[in-house]
């Protein structure tokens, strides 16, 4: 496939490598003030991989996209692309290809002069830089409307315009700041899968800010959770959702059920108490011990519910525990039960297909999940 | 004058629209512009009076023969534009207008540039430095430039005696007193067009590799020229039609085609000559508020 642009990307001048850039931040330090923004961030982005910086609302994680875009300095810490430091290198050389939430399109040219903006404010020439826009028309899905201005577009094609402006000037480095957020859901969909495509295709390295977990499952390569100016955890989509590391981490990714409870010691192993059952937690090398409180961690897709007249068969160890079923919301693809412990404490459980709506609130039920699925974190976390 | 309607709103706003072809329906169609008509009445009424009538009345009587007569006789504008004098004069006031409008440009874009992008605070202290000198009259700040500008300014104490300033009564001291005091309209005209142009264009821009010579040409300039067309229009007008600088600054030794109206009217007494060189500069002006309108649209679609 025709890779779009003059050959290898470039930073500040110099060619980068032969390939598209590795990208990395060291300890980057930002305050505004007396508020402490970001506190020592680290992280590495391989050629061509998707980051998506995940948190909720104030996590820092638009600050650091716009350190790394140049538009902020930070007060510690450095920035590499390629083999070159560019923490201090204005913004006009850095080569890194930006699309706001806002998109931040010229209003006063057309959608040719804006993807051609870059270009022709490199010198490229005119009928060069037209050849290069078509291309990336093309790739975008906006071929024929080239002569449009900005404000005759819609939501979604303002955004793909951004995208192909970014993409012109052949970035080593695409950064990408809650790009969907402004778009209805159906519109959403399709241009995630949309940008999915064109970054695979371009295999242009890229780091996007979102605070939507879907959005940021279904696009990234990796995830880097943030909280608090703070990485909480950074791995794959699967890493973060099997193996939260911590509560926060586990409630952000998903529904979890969180239980909490003191460890005991049980023979020679960990028990976790809650509700007056007891966990085994010594198949786990790490985390809490006796005397410790604990937080047990399970997905609610994990959990079955049955009767408690029922005979389960065994599958490998499950956990029991006894309930009675308080709420039931029914969502269509499958079915949500609220299962109350009797100390207060709840259990969610997500059943599909046949075993939708086979229980009703108020039967007594047990709960069980397979020992394996099981996660036990340290203490119940104020923080990180 | 009120109807019914207009005593409840709630069925001017809420009820489905009146269909139009029944008696009803017209009754209400042209009762819904009453209340505008209403409000704007006043504000019209005075435009007639104090614009529209002298204006027309100032026309007729300078193409009269005399005042008291009202045979046809335009004459007076041959005798007028045929006087090198009168044309001499005239060609200042134009150029010079001009070229205030150009140097208060020069100097108001900038400002109204930095001020658009500034923090509030900043953005305050700039309207106060600009607006307060306006709360002074323009014929105390005009005495003052007199002041400034000739030999017993304070800056001759300073400066060598070969360099001695004394631009009263040159066309120099008429230009810097327009750019002076015509400065906060085309400031505050440029600032406001502005408004549109969002930090993170700017940030775009740069992040695609322009330098800020390039931005500024491709994408603020051409963002701003309204407020640009609309401030030198402003200034142009406000030049053309002064008085008070040109006698304060001008005086006898540069010579503005109002002064010279002025003259006429109110020292020796020829109205209808008065109100005919008042006519020429109407047309002028009006012709180069046209120009002003055309050379706008032309930079606003010559964006490329």
């Amino acid at each position: 496939m025709t890779t779009i642009g003059y050959g290898a990307p470039k930073v500040g001048g110099e060619p980068a490598s032969t390939v598209r850039a590795h990208f990395r931040i060291d300890g980057i330090v930002k305050s505004f003030g007396a508020t402490d923004v970001l506190h020592g961030l680290t992280l590495d982005v391989a050629r061509g991989e998707l980051v998506c910086l995940l948190g909720p609302s104030g996590c820092g994680k638009s600050t650091l996209l716009n350190v790394i875009a140049g538009v902020l300095a930070p007060d510690r810490g450095s920035v590499h692309l390629g083999e070159r430091d560019i923490t201090t290198m204005p913004i006009q050389r850095r080569n890194i290809g930006v699309v706001f939430q806002s998109y931040a399109l010229f209003p006063n040219m057309n959608v040719v002069d804006n993807v051609a903006f870059g270009l022709r404010a490199r010198g490229v020439g005119r009928d060069q830089a037209r050849a290069e826009v078509d291309r990336l028309l093309l790739l975008v899905g906006l071929v024929g409307r080239g002569s449009h201005r900005p404000s005759q577009l819609s939501g979604g094609e303002q955004q793909r315009v951004a995208l192909a402006r970014a993409l012109a000037t052949n970035p080593a480095l695409l950064l990408l700041d809650e790009p969907f957020s402004n778009l209805d859901a159906a519109l959403r969909t399709e241009l995630r899968a949309q940008t999915r495509r064109i970054q695979r295709e371009t295999r242009v390295t890229t780091i996007m800010v979102t605070h939507d977990q879907t959005e940021a499952f279904e696009l990234a390569d990796r995830v880097a959770l943030m909280r608090a100016g703070e990485f909480v955890q950074v791995g794959t989509p699967q890493e973060l959702y099997d193996h939260p590391r911590t509560e926060f981490a586990a409630k952000f990714v998903g529904e979890a059920n969180v239980l909490r409870g003191p460890i005991v010691a049980d023979g020679d192993g960990r028990v976790i108490v809650f509700a007056g059952n007891r966990v085994p937690v010594g198949a786990l090398t790490a985390g809490p011990l006796p005397g410790e409180h604990g937080t047990l961690v399970v997905r609610p897709e994990r959990v079955r519910i049955a009767a408690s007249t029922e005979v389960e068969e065994a599958a490998g160890r499950r956990v029991r525990v006894a309930g009675r079923i308080t709420e039931l919301q029914y969502r269509g693809s499958g079915c949500r039960y609220v299962v109350g412990l009797g100390d207060g404490s709840a259990l969610a459980a997500w059943h599909t297909g046949d075993r939708v709506g086979r229980y009703l609130v108020g039967d007594e039920v047990v709960a069980s999940w397979d020992l394996a699925d099981t996660l036990v974190l340290g203490a119940p976390d104020d923080h990180p | 004058m009120t109807t019914p309607e207009m005593t409840t709103p709630e069925m001017t706003t809420t009820e489905a629209p009146p269909p139009v072809d029944t008696a009803v329906g017209q009754r209400r169609r042209w009762a819904r512009y009453l209340v505008p008509a209403g409000l704007s009445a006043p504000v019209l009424v005075l435009l007639v009076f104090s614009v529209l009538w002298p204006v027309v009345s100032a026309a007729v009587l300078s193409v009269s023969h005399s005042e008291t007569s009202y045979i046809a006789d335009a004459s007076r504008y041959g005798y007028i534009l045929g006087d090198s004098f009168y044309r001499e004069v005239l060609a200042q006031t134009v150029v010079t207008s001009l070229m205030a409008t150009a140097a208060t440009l020069v100097v108001g874009y900038p400002l109204g540039l930095y001020m658009a992008f500034a923090t509030d605070r900043v953005k305050r202290i700039v309207i106060f430095l600009i607006l307060t000198p306006l709360l002074i009259s323009v014929v105390v700040r005009g005495y003052a430039l007199t002041l400034l500008l000739g030999p017993v300014s304070p800056i001759n104490h300073v400066l060598p005696e070969k360099w001695a300033i004394d631009l009263v009564f040159t066309r120099w001291a008429v230009l810097i007193g327009f750019v002076y005091t015509f400065l906060p309209y085309m400031v505050l005209s440029v600032n406001a067009s502005l408004t549109g142009v969002d930090l993170r264009m700017l940030a775009a821009a740069r992040s695609l590799g322009a330098g800020l010579w390039y931005v500024l040409r491709r994408i603020v300039v051409p963002l701003s020229a309204p407020g640009i067309s609309s401030g030198c229009v402003i200034v142009c007008a406000l030049a053309m039609s002064s008085v008070g600088l040109p006698l304060l600054l001008g005086g006898e030794g540069y010579q503005m085609w109002l002064l010279l109206v002025y003259d006429q009217v109110l020292n020796i007494f020829d109205w209808p000559m008065g109100f005919a060189m008042a006519m020429i500069i109407f047309v002028v002006i009006v012709g180069l508020l046209v120009l002003g309108q055309l050379s706008a649209r032309l930079l606003r679609g010559r964006s490329r």
